[in-house]
């Protein structure tokens, strides 16, 4: 896949934030993920988080990179892939790259963007630092990042086996 | 055939250029440096606090104005108490010192004499004591000069420091989030990673010095009362502030104490008891409190650490030894971050 050049980085200076914010909150709230976390704290916690900007075709990660956290599509898309294999087509209110919340792993496939794309960066150190600061709700979301990734392991497992299957 | 240059050296350059724009703001900002920089401790010291409130259900605001409320008025209050104390000793110290000096001329007069006598090195006049006197007698414009800058200093400090500290308190992840956020796309998480490795260790080294210090206070103020010492609460907590300054630090905690016993007459048995307080203080500081809490944060060779110290000191005072470790194991983080993101994205 081709990889565009970035945006200038002067343009990060004078992009207005706008309501991103706001927008992100409801986005995540809707997301199994943070389904059980009050949309008050969602807001505080999108406080916590990155806004970044991506040309058409620009590499989000690339696979092997050390992974540090999560992203939302706010507008745009994203394709993930592995060796020019698509393995997803993204869209706004979808997330990805959430196995970097748990370590120091590294990506386990590649994402650029489908389009001029918004995503909201959600980083291991922030949601360390919600964790100590709400126990309670942290504790709540990493049992949903659990129940998100062993249903993504389920999946795999099965096109494994009819892959094998023939 | 064309030099290409590899990944270390790429990261040498990049490393080079993020100490220079560092170095340039320091020199712009440097009549505010101070104040910042101890508001920065302070904003370390106080963010468990202030989170630990949040976590109570207490908005972000209200918490920093308890906390800092609180620290302020227990500053207040510690100086209203020591204020008259403090006082009582100058005069006393005032009184005291004419006696004092001739005490120690008579003790450099008798050693010199000693020295003629048993070693045969004699002098015309007494090369300490000439030096000796040429410093007292030039100390005292000196040091109400020295003394009145302090004052002026402390005044600015005591207002700015806590209104700095507020304000990183209040604003410093929203300012952090725009300035990394102003890092393009491919190095971003590069740069957040480094960014969160150095805050880490950093807050961990001023942590953990001032677990050191409390210990050095809470081991010299019980010394310093066992030997009979006035004023030991003040004494020690002059002795815990001053062990931050590494290797240098803890000679300096020993002047006061002197300067004390001279006041109050304790004679050479005094003298030998502060000096035993301070050997033992720095016996547990290096075999106890150093090994678990600072060596871990530091994260660099003593030898490194030593010769930082010196360079720092020599360029920057007593500031420079002050920092000279946080800064070295902090840009060991970011060298090593940077050379393992050129690795992965080579620059062009």
């Amino acid at each position: 896949m081709a990889v565009k050049s970035e945006l200038p980085i002067w343009l990060n200076l004078f992009r207005h934030a706008g309501d991103w914010q706001a927008q992100a909150a409801e986005m995540f709230a809707r997301t199994p993920l943070f389904e059980d976390i009050p949309l008050r704290t969602l807001r505080r916690l999108v406080n916590e988080m990155y806004h970044r900007n991506f040309a058409d075709g620009e590499l989000v990660f690339e696979v092997g990179d050390p992974g540090l956290g999560m992203y939302l599509v706010l507008k745009g898309g994203v394709s993930v892939h592995l060796d020019k294999e698509p393995l997803a087509q993204l869209g706004p209110g979808d997330f990805f790259g959430e196995v970097a919340l748990f370590g120091n792993e590294t990506r386990t496939a590649s994402a650029s963007a489908h389009g001029e794309t918004e995503l909201v960066g959600f980083f291991r150190p922030a949601l360390e630092e919600w964790v100590d600061r709400s126990p309670e709700l942290g504790a709540r979301f990493l049992l949903k990042l659990g129940h998100v990734l062993a249903e993504r392991l389920r999946r795999t497992n099965e096109r494994l086996v009819q892959a094998e299957n023939g | 055939m064309r030099y290409v240059p590899g990944p270390k050296l790429k990261a040498g350059i990049l490393f080079a250029a993020v100490a220079l724009i560092v170095i340039l703001l320091a020199t712009l900002m440097a009549p505010v440096i101070i104040p910042i920089l101890l508001a920065s401790i302070l904003y370390v010291l106080l963010e468990p606090l202030v989170s630990g409130l949040q976590r109570r259900g207490m908005n972000r605001v209200p918490a920093i104005l308890v906390v800092l409320g609180g620290l302020l008025s227990g500053a207040v209050l510690i100086s209203v108490a020591a204020t008259p104390v403090l006082a009582h000793q100058f005069g006393l110290l005032r009184q005291r010192l004419p006696e004092a000096w001739a005490e120690v001329s008579a003790f450099i007069t008798r050693t010199e004499h000693w020295m003629a006598a048993s070693l045969g090195v004699e002098r015309e006049g007494s090369l300490v004591m000439d030096r000796m006197t040429g410093i007292l007698e030039a100390w005292p414009g000196q040091a109400v000069g020295v003394l009145s800058g302090w004052i002026a200093l402390a005044a600015v400090w005591v207002i700015t420091v806590p209104l700095v500290g507020f304000f990183l308190l209040r604003d410093w992840r929203s300012l952090r989030n725009m300035i990394i956020g102003l890092t393009p796309n491919r190095y971003f998480e590069v740069v957040l990673g480094i960014y969160h490795r150095v805050a880490f260790q950093l807050m961990t080294y001023f942590r953990g010095v001032m677990v050191q210090s409390g210990v050095m206070v809470v081991i010299t103020t019980t010394g310093f009362w066992l030997v009979g010492l006035p004023m030991a609460p003040i004494l020690g907590i002059i002795a815990g502030i001053l062990n931050i300054i590494p290797y240098v630090g803890p000679m300096l905690g020993i002047a006061a104490p002197v300067l004390v016993a001279l006041t109050a007459g304790s004679g050479v048995d005094g003298y030998l008891g502060i000096l035993g307080v301070v050997l033992v203080a720095q016996l547990v500081d290096n075999i106890f409190v150093i090994p678990s809490v600072i060596a871990r944060a530091a994260n660099i060779h003593p030898l490194m650490a030593l010769l930082g110290v010196i360079v720092a000191g020599s360029f920057f005072g007593l500031m420079g030894m002050v920092f000279a470790i946080p800064v070295l194991s902090s840009s060991r983080i970011v060298y090593r971050g940077l050379l393992a993101g050129v690795e992965r994205h080579p620059l062009h």
